[in-house]
């Protein structure tokens, strides 16, 4: 629709939501942003997408890029403050990346196809290129679920966050109104999921980990 | 029979999920990958793992490295030449976006 000068109308966020983008862009916003995106890569190497040591900081700069345009979910600066909508704006970016590639390696091997050793050679020729193992990603998914569901069944809180994780419900909020916990709660069950970490197998998060310094 | 667990007391009483929420906007598979057994619940649990890893890590209130100190000084700098983009600029920054995001989609 043309505005009453006949112009059409800026595209873009609203100026409030401008002046607030400048106003929270600080640096530590940005510090906090890089370092949320860099946990994100061990995901994206996992699943077979190119990634740098830059990576972090295009995932950051893509994403207060796009708030900025106004791109992708717009930004309310009454509903989160900015960190939280970058960290979701990457969190997006990649999930959506990762599963892509998922369901675009689904097509190779379906067996109705009857090329079932073409696309078994394309896959090890891909692995050998790329120094990849195909079977990464699912080794990474299987040996964290297998020790996320290892978690005691008594402990109530921590299996009510996990069983919130996996219906996609990832944010402090939405899983604290889902399960009716409290802020200290929350925060001591998912703080002991995220301490299972320590008991994954070194050699698979050094795998998936390192793989970020042959590419750089 | 119920399978209710909750004691007569109620002193346990589970975090529970609440039923009435909105179901995530992307549409269930039920397996991602046949042939290397992912479950689309599956990993979503590793990318709540994930999410929340960097969650802890931006809470970290240590100060940055050199590394990091550099990053945050370019993404400044980005920052400000896309503030001072006229808007046809941007216009122009939205449209090769968006044709680098429908190439991604179609590889």
């Amino acid at each position: 629709m043309a505005a009453k000068n006949g112009r059409p109308p800026p595209r873009g966020p609203a100026p409030k939501v401008l002046a607030a983008l400048a106003e929270q862009n600080t640096p530590d916003v940005r510090k906090e942003a890089r370092r949320y995106a860099e946990q994100r890569v061990p995901l994206l190497r996992a699943a077979f997408v190119p990634v740098s040591r830059r990576t972090p900081d295009e995932l950051v700069n893509d994403a207060i890029t796009d708030t900025f345009l106004g791109d992708g979910d717009p930004w309310d600066p009454a509903d989160c403050d900015l960190l939280t909508h970058l960290r979701g704006m990457i969190k997006k970016s990649t999930w959506q990346e990762m599963r892509h590639r998922l369901l675009v390696r689904r097509e190779p091997f379906d067996l109705a196809d009857g090329k079932v050793d073409e696309a078994l050679a394309r896959d090890r020729a891909h692995a050998s290129m790329g120094d990849i193992s195909p079977i990464m990603l699912a080794a990474l998914v299987e040996t964290i679920c297998a020790e996320l569901r290892k978690i005691d069944a008594s402990d109530e809180p921590a299996r009510a966050i996990t069983e919130c994780w996996e219906l996609g419900f990832v944010e402090r909020r939405e899983v604290m109104l889902l399960t009716e916990m409290d802020d200290d709660t929350y925060k001591r069950a998912r703080d002991r999921i995220l301490s299972r970490k320590k008991f994954l197998p070194p050699k698979l998060l050094a795998i998936v980990e390192d793989l970020l310094d042959r590419s750089a | 029979m119920s399978d209710d667990w909750t004691p007569p007391t109620g002193e346990y009483e589970r975090p529970r999920i609440i039923a009435s929420v909105k179901v995530p906007a992307e549409p269930e598979v039920e397996c991602i990958d046949p042939v290397l057994g992912i479950s689309e619940r599956d990993l979503r649990l590793v990318d709540g793992f994930y999410h929340n890893l960097g969650v802890q890590a931006s809470e970290d209130p240590s100060p940055p490295t050199l590394e990091e100190q550099e990053s945050i000084d370019r993404l400044g700098e980005q920052f400000a030449k896309l503030q001072a983009m006229s808007p046809e600029e941007l216009d122009a920054l939205r449209e090769e976006r968006a044709r680098a995001r429908g190439r991604r989609k179609v590889r």
